[in-house]
């Protein structure tokens, strides 16, 4: 009776381990790549308008993307379906890698005289031809069996070279699932002279980090006479249990690593916010100061209350109803709106004051000077910020990719098995392929007069 | 600053147009050379090709000199091929040296033709989709020793796999006799494809992406290949005459897609991978270009396991590589023009 193994598990890693399997699953996995090379949520609202799809659906609604997105095409790269495939290649890949081990070991298995088709008349006896093959630095070994039969071998670890470049592809896909499912990866926006401790991933969820990134300063340099940025880089402070740990700088190519967690500088802008710093200069007769306000945060100045009590990134005037509006959300013409209190608290007087404006406004009732002079801590650096305890097995397996192709391209397994018996040579050439850069059977050929072509 | 590098830019931009009148020169006369096997003109032919390259050679290190001078920082990181004008002149370039080299290795003038008619197609294409010649300084993102690693060592693996689809299109005209042929269909129906593209590209270029372009595109396409089905046969008997080594082509196949792979592997991937992960975050992002240039990869990975496993015919195995360098330059180029991505450093 058969057991278990043999009914099930045997059959199963038959399949899953065939070549027409591998085919099929590559096949697959290169159709979902071209359709997720096309499609995606970010090129998706283009592709509607392209004419062939306009055809099928109305390019004014989101007729495409919905129908897309039931298809689970949106996101192809990360679903179930893609995921499994990739899965089912890297166990396909396993199993086929060991079970090439044991022909790596031992090298090309020795064939009874009978499959040694080729020959040529030959005086000497085999040990002649054995010495050749020893003088050549050929591995050589006679067969257990047959004593008149033997191999040499040549590159003898050439055989390993595709071992090495499965592997590494085995490692990679082992590390990017161990990533995907033990990993995250997100965003995190700090203006400066904030601290956050908060990262959102992709798909909105939120993760508080324990500890916290503080960012100092943010700042952008340009090439000369250009709008292109050269450089841009954030110093930042890691807070942790309120002690600052460590001040360093993140730009472009210098990430920064703590805890195993990576920030990368992804993007900066500038944003008002409720924790911003209006730097003010304020003057009464001979005293002044120079402050900086928050909003709604009242100063006192003398006997005054002073407040910022509202602004406007984009100020411009509207000369029909005579007022003030906000023009955009860009900090292109920022303006603040300030109000003065007596100690009471009664309104005295308010005006909106403009960042750029190069003169203090004098204000004649209160007999005061004011000026907006720097809007601070507008300015916000995002981070793209990753946890990922796959990346080592990762960087193994390129190694190894790497280390693999190499082999396979430098050592050129060869295989020759020969006996001498009655004045005939009879000899078969194995090799990993048929036309190498320079076949080692050459100087086989050569030296004992063979004529390849027959 | 701009105004004292762009006459330099100017001089180097007419360089490359000598080098690429040179090369259709000597994919002229490598042409005469196969035909009428005189001697004077297949050493005319290596001479304009010889002399082509270098001009271009020397306009290559002279931008390379003047990017160096422009963009400051290191010397390694000024190398000439950080968009489409560098990148596919530095394409034309390596073509033409490669070549130069196998027909002093290998004395053999017969892929000649071929070689400088890619190389100077490609000169000509920059010129016709009017790809902008100026010098632009590096976005941060590109600021690092990887691009020279990164960059270069995949367009060695391009043109790489440019010499090996050469040597298939050549054998697979060879040895397909009849239309009825699997082989005869493919090398057609590829170069239908390409001419097709090519044409699309330019029109896009020019128009710029409308609806009429993608229809004509589609009909372009059809009508080519169908032109080419028909009068595949003529094209084979220009070569009726030219006895080619099929062995050595096979070879060369061979040879240029193992090295290929390899440094595509080494060079594209890995270092691509790991100079994503140190500037962006992730070393695989499903980017278009990386997935191209992963099914680039899948697909000469095919024709190795072919290759080694011995059951395919040498004629699948140059269909394989025909269609792997197609791939190849959809990879290259069709990602750039047509897909938004991390890779945009290389649109127009």
């Amino acid at each position: 009776m058969k057991n278990f193994y043999d009914l099930y598990i045997k059959p199963a890693l038959k399949i899953l381990g065939s070549i027409k399997f591998a085919f099929f699953l590559i096949i697959c996995l290169v159709i979902l790549s071209i359709i997720g090379s096309i499609i995606s949520d970010a090129s998706i609202d283009k592709i509607k308008y392209n004419f062939i799809i306009s055809l099928f659906f109305n390019p004014s609604t989101n007729e495409f993307k919905d129908f897309a997105s039931t298809l689970g095409l949106l996101n192809i790269y990360t679903s179930p379906l893609f995921i499994t495939l990739l899965s089912l290649f890297t166990i396909n890949l396993l199993i086929c890698t060991f079970k090439l081990f044991p022909f790596a070991k031992k090298g090309f298995p020795f064939v009874d005289e009978n499959g040694l088709k080729n020959e040529i008349e030959f005086k000497d006896d085999i040990s002649a031809v054995t010495d050749f093959f020893y003088k050549e630095g050929w591995h050589v070994s006679r067969s257990p069996e047959n004593n008149n039969i033997v191999k040499a071998e040549h590159h003898k670890p050439g055989r390993y070279g595709v071992i090495i470049t499965h592997f590494g592809i085995i490692f990679i896909m082992a590390g990017a699932f161990i990533g995907h499912y033990m990993g995250f990866s997100g965003s995190m926006l700090v203006f400066e002279n904030q601290i956050s401790n908060e990262v959102e991933k992709q798909n909105g969820e939120k993760i508080q980090l324990n500890f916290a990134v503080k960012l100092n300063d943010f700042n952008i340099e340009f090439y000369e006479g250009t709008k292109t940025a050269k450089a841009f880089t954030s110093n930042i402070n890691i807070i942790e249990n309120n002690n600052e740990v460590k001040n360093t700088d993140i730009n472009v190519n210098h990430p920064l690593k703590y805890k195993d967690v990576v920030f990368y500088q992804a993007s900066y802008g500038q944003s008002p916010h409720n924790d911003m710093l209006m730097n003010v200069f304020i003057s009464k007769d001979n005293k002044s100061e120079t402050v900086d306000l928050k909003y709604n945060n009242a100063y006192d100045f003398d006997d005054y209350k002073i407040v910022v009590r509202d602004f406007y990134t984009d100020i411009a005037y509207n000369s029909q109803t005579g007022e003030y509006y906000n023009k955009s959300y860009n900090l292109a013409n920022p303006a603040l709106y300030l109000a003065v209190y007596d100690k009471e608290g009664k309104g005295l007087m308010g005006g909106w004051l403009m960042l750029h404006s190069k003169e203090p406004t004098y204000v004649e009732p209160l007999n005061m000077s004011f000026q907006f002079k720097e809007l601070k801590d507008v300015v916000y650096s995002g981070f793209s910020v990753k946890y990922n305890p796959g990346i080592s097995i990762v960087y193994l397996g390129g190694i190894l990719l790497c280390f693999g192709v190499v082999f396979i391209y430098l050592l050129n397994y060869t295989a020759i098995i020969f006996t001498v018996s009655n004045g005939v040579l009879r000899y078969k050439v194995f090799t990993h392929r048929k036309f190498p850069l320079v076949n080692p059977a050459d100087k086989f050929y050569k030296h004992f007069n063979i004529n390849k072509e027959k | 600053m701009e105004h004292a590098a762009s006459t330099l830019t100017v001089i180097t931009d007419k360089m490359v147009g000598i080098a690429g009148i040179l090369y259709i020169l000597a994919m002229v006369l490598y042409t005469f050379y196969l035909i009428f096997k005189n001697k004077n003109t297949g050493f005319a032919a290596t001479a304009a090709g010889v002399v082509g390259t270098g001009i271009h050679l020397i306009s290559f290190f002279m931008r390379w000199v003047e990017f160096y001078g422009f963009a400051g920082g290191g010397i390694l990181r000024a190398v000439p091929i950080t968009n489409l004008y560098e990148s596919l002149m530095f394409f034309a370039l390596l073509l033409a040296v490669f070549y130069v080299v196998i027909e002093f290795k290998t004395k053999n003038k017969s892929l000649g033709a071929f070689a400088f008619a890619i190389s100077g197609a490609t000169v000509l294409f920059i010129s016709a989709i009017g790809a902008s010649s100026n010098l632009n300084p590096l976005v941060p993102a590109l600021q690092s020793n990887w691009l020279l690693a990164h960059v270069s060592l995949s367009f060695i693996a391009y043109v790489c796999f440019a010499v090996s689809a050469i040597a298939a299109l050549l054998y697979l005209i060879k040895v397909s006799n009849i239309r009825k042929s699997y082989y005869y269909v493919i090398w057609t129906l590829v170069l239908g494809l390409s001419s097709a593209t090519i044409i699309f590209l330019i029109l896009t270029k020019v128009f710029g992406s409308n609806g009429f372009i993608d229809i004509l595109y589609v009909l372009l396409m059809v009508i080519l290949s169908a032109l080419f089905f028909i009068y595949g046969l003529s094209i084979k008997n220009l070569f009726k005459n030219i006895d080619f080594d099929l062995d050595m082509l096979e070879r060369i196949i061979y040879k240029f897609i193992t090295a290929g792979f390899a440094i595509f592997t080494i060079g594209g991937l890995v270092f691509g991978a790991v100079w994503a992960e140190t500037s962006w975050g992730r070393y695989w992002s499903w980017d278009p270009k990386e997935t191209w240039a992963f099914i680039t990869w899948v697909i000469y990975g095919i024709y190795l396991h072919g290759r080694y496993s011995g059951r395919w015919s040498k004629e699948m195995a140059a269909s394989i590589a025909l269609i792997g360098f197609l791939v190849t330059i959809f990879t290259y180029l069709g990602v750039n023009l047509l897909f938004p991505g991390l890779h945009s450093y290389g649109s127009l």
